[in-house]
């Protein structure tokens, strides 16, 4: 029998025995996520129950100066929760599955990190409340994961990015000490309020890829749900008049969710599945809208007007109806029948929309015999932006097909993909899914003394580099 | 062949994680694998083992005592392909990889594990798995000759002939009932379905030839079935092996025909029921409606689902290789899904599959559950108007 990892028997006395593996076929389980990005394999999984088990993990770490990779749900596309280096340690977060309170008064949930936002949603709606949840893979993304990478939520158009709703957090940090954020870092304030008793601290654990901490609780708000919610779905033979639209839109603040097909090529695709769009069209904009019906017909009116003011044509509800609300999980997920999709997504202010989208549905033309035909439909790649709340920006995604034989061909795939990534980079995207994928390119573009500060910063809290090496260069 | 057969499956999973862990109360679906929810980790799951597969494929791992014997601690029970969320077309169908995987691994003499070789080796000698005498195989039939011959054929099976004699009995009495004219055959061999699923597939492919031959000797136009482990050989797995040309029906939709043509009339029972969805029968041949309008339409029935059904039905532990393989792993499955049946407040779980019912009594009987466990023939037969 082949010798154990040198942190093995460590590791037994932290969780047990049953919640520790270094077998080889366990690691090769474990090594990648969900994106195109290929990791590295771990040399021992560790599963933690509690904060506490978590804290001791990290400090036996740092005593040994061991990395730590943190994998919650595996499910996100960046390449950050399979290690970057070989040999480390690998905590896999999905036994912290426990939900610890649903607050109606306070409006707040409470997870551990390991939750899914399957098992969240359940249980907020079994209270007849509602929560913003999102992700390509809604069902299985953990809480944590979600804290650590952000994600572009359902109702991002009224209440913005994933990590808006993030109230509090418990984190263990790179030495293992464990830290309340938000209203819950006194001893006397609880889970209800992000802001105030400091700076925001919450704030700088979202989107961190795990490097500055793991996340072992996550509070998040809640709300009632709707009364109702409808669809609307508008076409542009103009990009840019489209996305006047979009911007004049976004400003209003009346959508719920919205998801805009950008570009010839994919309005073209869109419209074979729904034959109410003309084919003609350079934009769909495909919106939900939320409230009783009083509100909805008069945020429909609004609509109409700002939509019609841009030349826009009314297509019907359904068209809307797969990409929104409660389908679009799956409808990212089903892009993924054709083919090895490196989806692309970042945040862009909207008015860049035009260039962007242009340019890049150039790019995908120029390469199309990389890129998978998808049968029922004649797409190679799909072109989008999410509406997002709190400004006109849009969250833009490319979500190209690629073929994975021959060989050379997917070589060529995934070169033209880092292209892609770079493209995108140097357009001023904000990316939010960020792991090895777009560390090379996000990280040269940051202002030295940005830089210099998060790098001062994770040198502080991690003075030994143990949390998620290699994300951002650090 | 083995894994190399089944590349596109593998190399088609993107890793979104569904089949790890999924709860969506808009479909019904609470948890995907039943395996990865008892041990945890993601190499029990089938993104886990696909990931683990690729890694076969591309000559980075090589197998282990441990690897072979993860590759046989699957249930094949098919929820994670029921959660895939890519076209129907797309589905990455891991039961079909598993027993690949299986199949490589027996040509590569590296299994099966002892006990389900043991299980080859008796099918083998005696053309069942229990390695028990034909002569048991119709002794529950003394007294009562049924004809060797005909168009109907009752191809009992073997956990109906040697395990759960009740469930043949129930048939044989229900068709004579129905006035049916049916046969049996006195030299019945296992359908093949564990070798199906432990990889021995020169031997499937042996006994569905001889199967297929003797029902053709006895002139046999409809084979009927009450196992769906026999049923899905027949129906999906015999193809591969040798020409079929007769027809195959499970005996829930053979009482459905009669339900839906008020041939039978039931007396009144009044019981909670509720329905465990064998794997095979449901996911697998998407039998899921004949047998609820058959406990339905008994008189008096007060039927309730359970949280988890028809397509999201979790499975009994057994899963053909599991059960002999890893028993107690293999009960704590079905115990918990004894629980979900208690949940209902049904006085009777009602399934259609004799092994389900084996491992399901057992279950009930070990966590003192009040809960009478019957295969869908017994009750019909039990009910069914004189």
């Amino acid at each position: 029998m082949s010798a154990h990892h040198p942190l093995y028997e460590q590791l037994v006395g932290i969780v047990g025995k049953e919640n520790v593996t270094d077998e080889k076929f366990a690691l090769w389980a474990v090594y990648a996520d969900a994106g195109i990005e290929q990791g590295n394999l771990a040399g021992i999984i560790v599963k933690p129950q509690t904060t506490q088990q978590v804290s001791l993990i990290v400090k036996l770490a740092n005593r040994t100066k061991v990395p730590i990779t943190i994998r919650g749900g595996g499910s996100g596309m960046p390449g950050g929760c399979s290690p970057y280096f070989p040999g480390g340690i690998l905590m896999d977060m999905t036994d912290m599955n426990k939900i610890i309170e649903i607050n109606e008064d306070t409006m707040v949930a409470t997870a551990q990190g390991g939750v899914t936002f399957g098992a969240l949603i359940k249980a907020v709606h079994e209270k007849g409340l509602d929560c913003c949840y999102g992700g390509h893979a809604i069902y299985s993304a953990t809480l944590g994961g979600s804290v650590a990478t952000l994600t572009c939520p359902i109702g991002a158009a009224k209440y913005g990015a994933w990590g808006e709703e993030i109230v509090c957090l418990e984190v263990v940090l790179p030495t293992g000490d464990v830290i309340r954020t938000g209203s819950d870092s006194t001893r006397v304030g609880g889970r209800f309020h992000r802001y105030g008793s400091g700076p925001d601290l919450t704030g700088m654990f979202i989107g961190d890829q795990g490097v500055l901490g793991i996340k072992t609780e996550v509070s998040v708000r809640l709300r009632l749900p709707p009364e109702a919610r409808e669809f609307e779905t508008y076409c542009f033979d103009n990009l840019e008049r489209g996305t006047k639209a979009c911007m004049e839109l976004g400003k209003t603040g009346l959508i719920y969710d919205g998801l805009v097909i950008v570009g010839e090529h994919s309005c073209k695709q869109t419209s074979i599945k729904w034959p109410q769009i003309p084919k003609e069209s350079k934009m769909i904009i495909m919106v939900s809208l939320e409230g009783d019906k009083e509100t909805i017909a008069y945020y429909k009116n609004k609509l109409d007007k700002i939509a019609k003011k841009w030349d826009g044509t009314l297509a019907g509800p359904d068209p809307a109806k797969l990409p929104t609300f409660d389908l679009i999980g799956e409808h990212a997920c089903k892009i993924r029948s054709y083919g090895v999709s490196g989806p692309i997504n970042g945040f862009i202010p909207t008015y860049k929309l035009p260039k962007v989208a242009t340019d890049v549905d150039q790019m995908l033309w120029e390469h199309q015999d990389l890129l998978l035909t998808q049968p029922d439909t004649g797409m190679k790649a799909w072109l989008n932006a999410a509406f997002m709340a709190k400004g006109p920006a849009v969250n833009f995604a490319c979500r190209p097909s690629f073929i994975s034989e021959p060989p050379q061909k997917w070589k060529q795939a995934l070169e033209f993909w880092h292209e892609l990534v770079n493209y995108i980079a140097n357009q001023g995207s904000c990316p939010y899914w960020i792991g090895k994928a777009w560390t090379p390119y996000l990280t040269p573009l940051y202002r030295n003394e940005y830089y210099m500060f998060f790098k001062t910063l994770k040198q502080t809290l991690d003075p030994n580099n143990i949390l998620n090496p290699g994300l951002f260069l650090f | 062949m083995g894994l190399e057969k089944v590349k596109n499956e593998i190399y088609r999973c993107f890793r979104c994680g569904y089949c790890r862990e999924m709860i969506r109360d808009l479909t019904n679906t609470y948890l995907v694998c039943p395996i990865r929810e008892e041990l945890r980790f993601e190499h029990y799951d089938c993104r886990g083992r696909i990931a683990i597969a690729k890694a076969i494929l591309e000559g980075n791992l090589e197998y282990s005592d441990k690897l072979v014997e993860l590759v046989y601690m699957d249930l094949g029970c098919g929820l994670c392909k029921e959660v895939c969320p890519m076209f129907d077309w797309a589905k990455v169908d891991f039961p079909r990889v598993i027993k690949a995987w299986r199949q490589e691994i027996v040509e590569k003499g590296l299994g099966p594990l002892p006990v389900l070789k043991e299980i080859n080796e008796l099918t083998e000698k005696y053309g069942n798995p229990f390695g028990k005498s034909k002569d048991e195989m119709i002794r529950w039939r003394k007294g009562n000759p049924i004809p060797t011959k005909g168009e109907t054929l009752y191809f009992a099976g073997c956990y109906a002939s040697y395990r759960q004699p009740e469930i043949a009995k129930s048939t044989v009495n229900l068709l004579t009932k129905i006035g049916t004219p049916f046969a049996m055959m006195n030299d019945e061999q296992c359908c093949g379905t564990p070798q199906i699923w432990n990889g021995q597939t020169d031997l499937a492919g042996k006994l569905a030839i001889n199967n297929v031959k003797a029902i053709q000797e006895a002139g046999a136009k409809k084979v009927l079935t009450t196992c769906p482990g026999c049923y899905l050989a027949f129906k999906q797995d015999y193809p591969e092996y040798v020409k079929i040309n007769f027809e195959v029906q499970h005996i829930t939709e053979f009482l459905e025909e009669l339900v839906d043509k008020k041939s039978i009339e039931f007396n009144e029972l009044n019981k909670t029921v509720t329905y465990h969805d064998p794997c095979h029968l449901g996911r697998f041949a998407r039998i899921f409606e004949q047998p609820r309008k058959i406990i339905e339409n008994i008189p008096g029935v007060k039927f309730i689902e359970m949280l988890r059904n028809k397509e999201n039905a979790w499975c009994c532990g057994s899963g053909v290789v599991v059960a002999p393989a890893f028993p107690e792993l293999s009960f704590e499955i079905a115990e918990k899904r004894i629980k979900e049946a208690m949940d209902t407040g049904a006085e009777i779980l009602v399934t259609a599959c004799p092994s389900c019912v084996t491992q399901l009594d057992i279950a009930a009987k070990k966590s003192k559950a009040k809960i009478e466990v019957i295969d869908i023939v017994e009750l019909v037969e039990r009910q069914i108007k004189k």
